[in-house]
């Protein structure tokens, strides 16, 4: 049996209780995104405003989470969030999941709001409410270290799990995100720093010294069997090439084909993107190679930029998302001031994704007259400068800390925003990627590329190959068909949890492995198809969350990316005939009506209990 | 006619270099994807093993011409002409 313990933490009352999630629950929704997600649909009143006291912050690992070493150390934020009005899920890598599990909690229910700020300290079970005036204003490294240091243990972010929030979460940006060690982890989307900074809470730190498989019923067969996973995930092409270059092995790959952002969306490719490019940053910048805990893979590349006008102290995590949200996005080509943005904003307390939207479209407002302000794309010394007033809500930065699609409708110009359900999209053009077209304008969060990765087919060719421009019937109802598929494996990922990064392979891990796993480490009779739908009830609960709401339940093309990219590889091609003639069949594949589940849908999925939202 | 390959990811591939190797083949017009893999592993032996097995591209790897996989083109009978970019894609993730 499998038994997930959760403390609710009160803010305003400082009022601790214990909860416990069996199997009935478990079997149904696992931990992480989808037991958040269940929760919240349940608990957080219709209607609230996502700052508000009333709005509630789920941080769950999940029932195999640190457990096994398949790159499972991950941690999910499930919240109201600030910056779309609905529901949203955001997940980090590093040791924080593995660190809460061994404090002796799975998760973590943060409500209310406290007066003044604090920090949260859980050791070996036990929660602490602590001061936190003198931290309140911070940058996100200082914070880690001094909460490390005033709780006993090394300033190295190894030695417990560590979750803050920089001065963007404190003055309540909705695009700001929550770091967590180790190190430069980011629960990035959706403004869940925000949430943290409105309930005036800076930090969680835990540790612990629980036994993480005193559950498990065979735990020499699960040792056997999750490293014979963990082996068969290492012998895979994908984990090498990660291991070596990172994640920004990506830029040469998207920018080729022509699908690699510029100028918020411009178009699809840029010949000056070479300096940006995994592989000269790994020579010119990169100074090591890490790994989440209990990561196989350790795709991780730290950088430092030791000269120049973009030096900074100390080394950064760098990424594919992050290079290109504070390079391309923004017409910046220089990789030095790149990585200094990027620094930048870690050390705020920003996600770089949407961080870069904003600024991009604060850029082409500019440029279209609408918005007084000398930026221009490309322009460093500006851009350092906006973020920074962005984080500090200072003149134009209180408007860009709104995020890009306030920004944009505030300065008369919609058409400024590219993103979904109010969130600005991340690294691919839907119009040279075409799964994109229907994958971003479903997911549930918005302006996603995680809830289905369709570089995975389209490029990899797993499951299958399917041509990214392809728009034949054939073609769409294919595109259609492995989207729906990738939604729930993905959403299955962030439940369990693990890294998507395993099932980019053909030797990853997926459904059937899972049931396996499960079922020797909690004697559960799953099998692959119970697991993965395990996904879609999860899918189907974030998508009731709209509905209760009544707002984003219908998915929307963004007009864009209706015209054809301009230029590159894939010069001509729009998205919007895979997405109008596409997502009939997706609804029709998923049992919905205009972005809405029916009720045969929710009795399939046992959901019946959220009939009443129909 | 010249073509410009680009080799990405060289280390994944065993390669000695960090960074991207470009270089510009000079080939006979006709000459298709499968003439360039064999150009190149007289440049870096072994190197075709590395990128084909059994007469076809490795799986989760590509190679693009003008950006496109030659997947959906001819394969490696994809014909080039003068002035074409071929890409050698690794696996990736991100």
């Amino acid at each position: 049996m499998a038994v997930f313990r959760v403390a609710r933490i009160d803010l305003a009352t400082e009022k601790v209780t214990e909860e416990v999630y069996k199997d009935d629950v478990l079997k149904k929704f696992l931990g992480g995104r989808g037991l958040g997600s269940y929760l919240a649909l349940k608990e957080i009143p219709k209607g609230i405003d996502p700052l508000s006291p009333s709005n509630r912050l789920y941080i769950f690992a999940g029932p195999l989470s640190a457990m096994a070493n398949l790159s499972t150390s991950r941690i999910t934020v499930v919240t109201k969030s600030p910056l779309t009005g609905s529901l949203t899920h955001a997940n980090a890598g590093g040791n924080f999941a593995y660190w809460i599990r061994k404090s002796g909690y799975d998760g973590l229910i943060i409500e209310g709001a406290a007066e003044d700020p604090v920090y949260i300290v859980v050791k070996e079970g036990d929660v602490a409410i602590k001061p936190a005036k003198h931290l309140w204003g911070k940058w996100t490294g200082a914070t880690i270290k001094a909460m490390l240091r005033e709780n006993g243990f090394p300033e190295d972010e190894k030695s417990a799990g560590v979750a803050v929030i920089g001065p963007a979460g404190e003055n309540l940006s909705r695009i700001a995100g929550i770091r967590m060690s180790d190190y430069e982890r980011f629960a990035g989307r959706g403004g869940v720093g925000a949430v943290m900074g409105s309930k005036k809470l800076k930090g969680i730190l835990v540790w612990g010294t629980r036994d993480l498989l005193r559950d498990v019923k065979d735990r020499a067969k699960f040792i056997a069997e999750s490293t014979k996973l963990a082996q068969r995930l290492m012998s895979g092409p994908t984990a090498k090439a990660l291991h070596i270059y990172g994640t920004n092995l990506l830029t040469a790959v998207i920018n080729s084909i022509g699908g690699y952002p510029i100028r918020n969306f411009e178009t699809g490719y840029a010949e000056e993107a070479d300096k940006l490019t995994g592989e000269y940053v790994k020579k010119s910048y990169v100074v090591e190679t890490h790994a989440c805990m209990m990561c196989p893979i350790a795709c991780t590349q730290h950088v430092m930029v030791r000269s120049g006008p973009f030096k900074f102290v100390g080394k950064a995590k760098y990424e594919y998302e992050s290079t290109w949200s504070l390079g391309a996005n923004i017409g910046l080509f220089d990789p030095e001031a790149d990585l200094r943005l990027q620094k930048l904003a870690n050390e705020l307390g920003f996600d770089t994704i949407s961080l870069g939207n904003t600024l991009a479209a604060a850029v082409e407002l500019a440029k279209k007259g609408k918005l007084k302000l000398d930026v221009d794309w490309g322009d460093a010394g500006a851009l350092v400068d906006l973020v920074i007033r962005t984080a500090n809500r200072s003149d134009i930065g209180d408007d860009l800390a709104e995020g890009d699609y306030r920004l944009a409708l505030k300065y008369g110009d919609p058409s400024a925003f590219r993103g979904s359900r109010g969130q600005g999209l991340p690294a691919y053009d839907p119009r040279a990627l075409k799964g994109f077209a229907l994958s971003y304008f479903t997911a549930n969060r918005g302006g996603d590329h995680l809830e289905a990765y369709s570089p995975t087919w389209e490029v990899l060719g797993v499951p299958e190959k399917v041509d990214p421009l392809c728009e034949t019937p054939e073609c769409i109802e294919k595109q259609a068909r492995i989207v729906v598929y990738a939604q729930h494996l993905m959403a299955l990922t962030d439940s369990v949890t693990y890294c998507k990064f395993a099932t980019l392979d053909r030797e990853g891990i997926f459904e059937k492995d899972l049931a396996h796993l499960f079922n020797i480490a909690y004697d559960w009779d799953v099998t692959p198809e119970d697991v993965l739908t395990i996904g879609e009830r999860v899918f189907n609960v974030e998508r009731l969350f709209h509905v209760k709401e009544g707002k984003w339940v219908k998915d929307e093309l963004n007009p864009h990316f209706r015209n054809p990219l301009p230029t590159g590889p894939a010069k001509g091609h729009s998205a919007a005939k895979m997405f109008d003639e596409g997502i009939k069949i997706y609804y029709k594949l998923r049992g919905w009506v205009d972005g809405k589940p029916t009720y045969d849908t929710l009795k399939r999925l046992g959901l019946e209990e959220f009939q009443y939202l129909l | 006619m010249r073509v410009r390959v680009v080799i990405m990811a060289p280390l994944y591939f065993g390669l000695g270099s960090v960074d991207q190797i470009k270089l510009d083949l000079y080939l006979e017009d006709g000459a298709t994807i499968r003439d360039v893999v064999n150009k190149l592993n007289d440049i870096y032996p072994g190197f075709k093993n590395k990128i084909i097995f059994q007469d076809k591209i490795i799986e989760m790897h590509d190679i693009l011409v003008n950006g496109r996989s030659i997947d959906f083109l001819d394969g490696l009978n994809t014909r080039l002409k003068d002035g074409d970019v071929v890409v050698v894609v690794s696996p990736f993730g991100g």
